[in-house]
């Protein structure tokens, strides 16, 4: 080795970029995809956590704000969204679950789809430049390798 | 010459952590900001035994004096 790095993604993207990354991760996940939808769908009687992914912006040429991607596993129901300074958001909804249980899940997902994107904008760009990917696997925690030789 | 690689790891949370292989000095520098360009935002850069290394060779200089006893 000659230089480690530990970095934290931004995740600065269009909205189509981040549904990708989304989907990525509910695939991963096992959630199933409820479809996208202009108008976020609550149910009463239940626990709601909303929380917003750090460093992350949605980028749009169009005002498209209102978009959302459904997700749902188990009873509970998760909404990525964006709030009105741009930035993504994740509401987790459940019934008889504790708000620090639904943060928690809120987290875990929101993780996986930073963890999708970044893997999404790392290999397309180090292709775009020709490198090539001699390694990839899916370690046991969940963490995603790749060998990149140049 | 070895080609450079790079061994990316994501972890479930998003982490990316980098090591940058085969490169030295300068050029490995420059590998390490292509990677935090793309990825976004660096917590940390720790550079290791390879980074100094002058393709194999150490030079060694050595200072002798002579004490007046």
């Amino acid at each position: 080795m000659s230089a480690v790095l530990v970095l934290t993604p931004l995740v600065v993207a269009s909205w189509p970029a981040i549904s990708a990354a989304v989907f990525g991760a509910a695939a991963a996940m096992g959630y199933a995809v409820g479809g996208t939808s202009c108008a976020p769908t609550r149910t009463t009687n239940t626990t709601s956590v909303e929380t917003e992914i750090e460093n992350s912006e949605v980028i749009s040429e169009e005002l498209v704000r209102g978009l959302h991607i459904s997700l749902e596993k188990d009873g509970v129901h998760i909404e990525f969204g964006q709030d009105e300074r741009g930035a993504c958001t994740v509401c987790v909804t459940g019934e008889g679950r504790t708000k620090k249980q639904l943060k928690r899940i809120g987290e875990e997902v929101a993780g996986r789809m930073v963890q999708q994107f970044a893997y999404h904008k790392l290999v397309s760009e180090l292709k775009r430049r020709n490198y090539a990917i001699v390694d990839e696997q899916v370690l046991r925690d969940q963490s995603v390798q790749v060998r990149v030789r140049l | 010459m070895e080609r450079p690689e790079f061994d990316i790891t994501i972890s479930p949370g998003g982490k990316v952590t980098v090591h940058v292989k085969g490169a030295k000095g300068a050029r490995c520098m420059e590998l390490a900001d292509l990677i935090a360009e793309i990825v976004g935002r660096e917590d940390e850069r720790h550079r290791t035994s390879e980074y100094y290394g002058q393709d194999g060779k150490v030079r060694i200089d050595t200072h002798v004096s002579e004490r007046a006893g």
